[in-house]
């Protein structure tokens, strides 16, 4: 990671000679300060993986963000531009990080080509889910947007945006690699997951109020990945794979993350009139594993502004689709080997419904920023099977929390 | 008393007339070769959707600060949106490097300035403010 920064910064510092004296400096930034409680401390709410989410201690890391940005533009061609964000990642530890930090090149008004480290408009609002200011919700509803671990795209894309009149079209196709931070929560060790390929592409229009857009993106992880786990119950189904039972390699494979590959599909609608405001964003994962397992999230965003003000409510959903029980079947000789498959598959069935209402005010004047709002939004959070999304799930906890949320978003 | 009841009512209707009638004009610079602009062409400008004019230069565009009224009034007749709403999404375009949100200038003056300085350029100001330093590509 070090290294290849250093490589973007080197070509950023060569191309700024050639173009001294005529570079145009932009900066600006954005912030969250954001506070999240839940009323129980047997689960937490979170991004899988992370070591600590939101429970009834509350949690001021969760949301809050503070970020920096500066655009250089040598002439009408070229420009470059670095973005850093202190947040809270999977590691759970809320520190900077480099978010964005690409060269852009505009041959023709309507294309921009660009390089280095981006992120990736998987979802609706993948590319500017820490833009609180612009945003609804306190935080993008969590059922779709931690259906992937993987934000962060080292790479390029090419954006096509044309207007005709009163539709405008877009088209986005992105290409690169990835990396995901993790951290153990028991030993404490962080490590590094590789992410060898990511690409995608998207394309939107809009028609006065309303915007469509459909994306597609396939995330290929590295072929040594492994869950300590569950590397037992593989191991022992591959033995008896190896005495011929066909159906324990097909519940092995289910079970492993080697050559995991995340095909992401995602339809999105947002209508937003000046008076109301109405998102919709369905969204599929498909994997054909048991971790990380197929599934699909939508939800249904519908706001009124009245003056500054403007409430809103979201219905949420996650559903799993998919295997849950072994492939052997109960007249295979093997059959009696179900039983160590099943007890590995019955894994995570993660359906989870979340009702929430919060209201959304638009500071007028704030002395030194350029705009402010105040969000208050409480979420009930219902696992419908399972455990749901939780994360960190203790025994006895009874599969549902109510969440209520503050934040302060700001741009300068 | 029904008198000043009619007066104020008057003296309000008046008001609304007078405040209806202040045109808003997008103005660019005489050498722009666009001879005008419509509605749409500057809602797209001003909403990020666009970056150029319909012949193809690139676009600079002017905006007046947020407390002057006109600000509200300009986009709310040219992209039917509230200056806020555009506030937002110029945030989202920002930083997500899809574009550089209009340059924020104090006053008629200096939009009218910055617009006579440079070919390049676009701004809105009230009608009254014209003069022949600029040319007046749309009327809202």
């Amino acid at each position: 990671m070090r290294s290849r920064l250093s490589a973007i910064a080197l070509a950023v510092a060569a191309a700024l000679p050639s173009a001294a004296g005529a570079i145009d400096f932009s900066y600006s930034g954005f912030g969250t300060l954001g506070y999240a409680q839940t009323d129980t401390d047997l689960a937490q709410v979170g991004y899988s993986g992370m070591p600590e989410g939101v429970d009834e201690d509350g949690s001021f890391e969760f949301d809050s963000k503070l970020g920096l940005q500066v655009t250089a533009r040598f002439n009408d061609m070229f420009f470059a531009t670095v973005q850093g964000v202190a947040y809270e990642n999977l590691t759970s530890e809320w520190e900077p990080h480099l978010d964005w930090a690409y060269i852009g090149f505009k041959p023709v008004s309507s294309l921009t080509v660009r390089g280095g480290y981006l992120r990736a408009p998987m979802f609706m609002y993948s590319d500017s889910v820490f833009i609180g200011y612009a945003n609804t919700w306190v935080r993008p509803p969590l059922e779709v947007y931690r259906l992937t671990p993987v934000y962060q795209l080292l790479g390029g894309d090419v954006v096509w945006r044309q207007n005709f009149g009163k539709v405008t079209a877009s088209l986005q196709a992105y290409y690169g690699e990835s990396e995901i931070d993790t951290k153990d929560p028991t030993t404490g060790s962080t490590s590094t997951i590789d992410v060898p390929e990511w690409y995608g592409l998207v394309g939107s229009v809009e028609v006065g109020s309303l915007s469509l857009r459909a994306g597609y993106s396939r995330i290929a992880m590295p072929d040594d990945l492994t869950d300590a786990r569950l590397q037992p119950a593989i191991d022992m189904l591959n033995s008896y794979a190896g005495m011929g039972c066909g159906e324990c390699a097909i519940d092995a494979s289910r079970l492993a993350l080697a050559g995991l590959e995340l095909d992401m599909l995602s339809l999105g609608a947002q209508y937003d009139d000046g008076g109301n405001v109405a998102i919709a964003e369905y969204a599929r994962r498909e994997t054909g594993r048991i971790v990380t397992n197929d599934m699909y999230s939508a939800y249904f965003t519908y706001g009124h502004r009245f003056g500054g003000f403007m409430p809103y409510a979201t219905y949420a959903i996650a559903r799993h689709d998919g295997y849950e029980s072994s492939a052997i079947p109960a007249s295979s000789p093997f059959a009696g080997f179900a039983a160590v498959a099943d007890g590995a598959l019955a894994a995570t069935p993660n359906d989870q419904d979340t009702y929430s209402v919060g209201l959304r005010y638009e500071l007028s004047s704030v002395p030194a920023l350029k705009g402010a709002v105040v969000k208050l939004q409480y979420d009930h959070i219902k696992a419908k099977e399972g455990n749901g999304l939780f994360i960190n799930v203790q025994p006895g906890f009874e599969g549902k929390t109510d969440m209520i949320s503050a934040s302060f978003d700001f741009i300068f | 008393m029904r008198k000043i009841i009619a007066s104020l009512t008057f003296a309000a209707l008046a008001l609304g007339t007078l405040s209806a009638n202040a045109d808003i004009v997008v103005i660019v610079n005489p050498k722009n070769p666009a001879a005008s602009l419509t509605a749409d062409q500057v809602s797209a400008l001003y909403l990020g959707n666009a970056s150029t004019f319909p012949e193809g230069g690139a676009a600079l565009l002017a905006d007046q600060p947020e407390s002057a009224g006109i600000r509200n009034d300009f986009y709310q007749k040219a992209t039917g949106r509230s200056a806020s709403q555009v506030k937002a999404t110029w945030a989202r375009i920002t930083f997500t490097g899809k574009g550089t949100p209009p340059k924020e200038l104090k006053s008629d003056a200096d939009v009218k300035a910055f617009v006579a300085s440079d070919p390049k350029a676009i701004g809105y100001i009230d009608s009254s403010a014209v003069d022949g330093s600029v040319k007046v590509a749309l009327k809202l």
